[in-house]
């Protein structure tokens, strides 16, 4: 019997690799694994997306918002009550606005596990952030940097290397024309109605070109929301704009029947 | 009778013109065993039983060169105390000497005279005789040497070389910590103190863990040089906290440099003192095989603590839930962490994110606008109440009442909104935000 002999006279073939060679060969069309350990994000399309199938640990991750405290917890309340379950806390680095503890608490967050640290300068910023990396926390950090260069993130991104938590910087949308050191970098933006529209502009593998649309209704609105209104807004979104435009061209706003709706107490 | 020594021996140090003295070297070194003695202004101890205690003799040994490293001592280990000592007196060359590298009798014969102090007591006689080294002296005949010289310097000799066994009278642990120092030079600028501090504080670490406690507070104080101006006084001092208590020489160091970066001397400073003002007994980590996952967080608090000590104390806030129905006096925030009382859930939904000041509206056409049109989903959801409560005392305390009626507004650009528009108000009757669903 004739055995195929490895040589290099024979032209090579990448379809007959040893086996132990084709599991170590990444190929450019697939997505990244994973080294470290990854967090679920709780949308199932999202996780399909990311390399490793979640969040990652031992690494940055960018999101970018056109807006501070756009969409920040709808994104991410899916995936950290599960970090702090076994008593690890959540540190907020300089949010631009006050956190609400017992809106976070309808979320899943117990707020005895909130940390709110308030720094005010950039520089400080970044210092606490670096701190808070290096300690290697137990929980999720999530930090606020509007004005971060790249060489700040790539001195925090050598620090998140030995963090086993997810480390998420929010930054504004605009920082996406400049590089950064962040593995992941994820772009949020809110939908038409209850929908997230989320791009990966740079991850571990294949770039994703078409947006991912995330059902993300907030948390603690998905019991008071009537079922009419989980789809209405979308539409009604739209109409009002339009109408705005309409009412701006011909001068006079038309009376628009309010879509609201009284709650029970 | 073979025990395992170490000989401590103060030297200068770049840092500080004057040696550690021997007593509080000894008191360090307690930390390690509770044989600790001072022989002629050196410290010997005796740490054959607590290798198991530190991990075997190999950490013990770097452990307690790190320190001596440190605080300015000469060590040198040998199976017995005053052959040790001799070692680190007169051994050629290095920093530490390892006394167990050969057998001692070897080791020791090569010394002069000097090395054992009862042996140079008579060391103008042996001289005359010819003896030049220990090995020398040890080689005369006992008789003769017992009757010509006194009994002390076969003894010494005996215990040297570990046929006699040896005496000591060990020192005790004091109650109390404070130690001083004196600087190299004046010191004008208050972070540069730190420099000679950082051995005050090695010190005060080996005395809290020879007590099995943590400082929760320590103070460093400095006196002002003799030439200084008349309004800058004798001195200052500085009291530093740790939320835990703790024994980490880092972490105290990163504290008294976070906290000495905010200080201006008065005058240069020639001196210094560190006194440990609280203790509190101290929950040790368990050095067992298996590692605990536990203590994970415990890092985190010290870079939480370092945080607070440059930023300020109220910049670390943990929040307080409380029983109220408005979004402002429903939660504050505090800067030290303490536990809640349970209470049930607030049945509507509340933001994720609130506004300090409620943010008045643009109105068109009777309705809200930010960022574009707002359209209101759900509501109202009318609040009512603080009479009871006035913002502050005196005549231009107003009544933190409130009347309003909370919607759910959902905005093309800015997300979902928590607006409420204020009732009963007549003309002052508006739109304000006041939170985001984020």
């Amino acid at each position: 019997m004739p055995v195929p002999i490895p040589s290099a006279s024979g032209a090579f073939d990448p379809g007959s690799l040893p086996r132990h060679v084709a599991e170590a060969v990444w190929r450019g069309a697939e997505l990244g694994d994973s080294m470290s350990r990854t967090v679920s994000s709780g949308f199932a399309e999202l996780d399909s997306e990311l390399p490793g199938g979640g969040w990652p640990t031992h690494s940055l991750t960018e999101l970018l918002m056109p807006q501070a405290t756009l969409c920040e917890w709808r994104l991410l309340s899916r995936s950290i009550p599960s970090l702090m379950s076994s008593g690890g806390r959540i540190y907020l680095i300089a949010p631009p606005k006050q956190p609400h503890a017992a809106g976070l608490e309808q979320l899943g967050l117990n707020a005895d596990q909130v940390v709110w640290i308030h720094a005010s300068t950039p520089v400080d910023r970044l210092w606490v952030t670096e701190q808070i990396v290096k300690s290697d926390p137990a929980g999720a950090v999530l930090s606020w940097l509007p004005q971060a260069r790249p060489e700040q993130i790539r001195r925090l991104q050598i620090h998140a290397q030995s963090c086993d938590a997810p480390v998420f910087l929010f930054r504004p949308v605009t920082a996406l024309t400049d590089s950064s050191p962040a593995p992941l970098r994820v772009a949020v933006a809110p939908a038409n109605g209850w929908q997230l529209e989320v791009r990966i502009p740079k991850r571990r593998g294949a770039s994703l070109d078409e947006a991912l649309y995330l059902a993300a209704m907030p948390g603690n609105l998905e019991s008071v929301v009537p079922p009419r209104l989980k789809t209405v807004p979308a539409t009604v979104a739209a109409l009002t704009r339009e109408e705005a435009s309409n009412a701006w061209a011909l001068g006079r706003v038309a009376p628009h029947p309010s879509a609201g709706q009284p709650v029970s107490h | 009778m073979l025990g395992h020594w170490a000989a401590l021996l103060p030297i200068p140090l770049p840092a500080s013109p004057s040696p550690i003295d021997a007593t509080s070297l000894g008191i360090w070194a307690l930390q390690f065993t509770p044989r600790v003695a001072l022989v002629e202004g050196s410290v010997v101890a005796e740490v054959s039983g607590s290798a198991r205690l530190f991990g075997g003799m190999e950490a013990l040994h770097s452990l307690i060169e790190g320190g001596a490293a440190e605080l300015g001592a000469r060590i040198a280990w040998a199976p017995t105390g005053t052959s040790a000592l001799a070692l680190a007196r007169h051994a050629p060359g290095e920093a530490v000497f390892d006394g167990f590298r050969a057998p001692l009798a070897k080791i020791l014969d090569p010394l002069p005279l000097q090395a054992i102090s009862a042996v140079s007591k008579h060391q103008p006689t042996l001289a005359r005789v010819g003896c030049r080294t220990l090995g020398d002296v040890r080689s005369l005949p006992r008789g003769g040497l017992s009757r010509r010289f006194d009994k002390e310097l076969l003894a010494a000799l005996d215990q040297a070389y570990a046929l006699r066994p040896e005496v000591y009278e060990w020192i005790s642990l004091p109650e109390t910590f404070h130690a001083s120092l004196e600087l190299t030079s004046r010191v004008e600028t208050a972070p540069a103190l730190l420099f000679g501090a950082r051995r005050l504080l090695v010190q005060m670490a080996g005395w809290l863990a020879a007590r099995r406690m943590g400082a929760t507070a320590f103070t460093l104080r400095w006196c002002h040089d003799v030439m200084r101006a008349k309004d800058a006084g004798a001195g200052g001092e500085l009291t530093v906290r740790t939320g835990q208590p703790t024994q980490n020489v880092e972490h105290f160091a990163r504290l008294l440099a976070e906290h000495l970066a905010k200080v201006q001397l008065a005058a240069p400073a020639g001196d210094i003192e560190l006194l440990a003002t609280e203790v509190l007994p101290i929950i040790e980590e368990s050095r067992s095989l298996i590692p605990e996952t536990l203590r994970k967080g415990a890092n985190t608090d010290l870079a939480l603590e370092r945080i607070q000590a440059r930023l300020g104390n109220t910049c670390v806030r943990r929040p307080a839930l409380s029983a109220d129905h408005r979004l402002e006096w429903m939660q504050s925030w505090e800067c030290n962490a303490q536990r809640k009382s349970s209470q049930p859930p607030y049945e509507l939904p509340l933001p994720s994110w609130v506004l300090d000041e409620p943010l008045r509206l643009m109105e068109r056409d009777n309705r809200p606008y930010y960022q574009g049109p707002l359209q209101l989903l759900l509501g109202p959801d009318r609040i009512e109440g603080g009479w009871w409560q006035r913002s502050g005392e005196g005549a231009d305390a107003r009544p933190l009442n409130v009347q309003r009626d909370y919607w759910l507004a959902l905005s093309a650009h800015a997300g979902v909104l928590w607006v409420f528009q204020q009732r009963l108000a007549r003309d002052q009757t508006a739109w304000f935000l006041h939170g985001h669903f984020a």
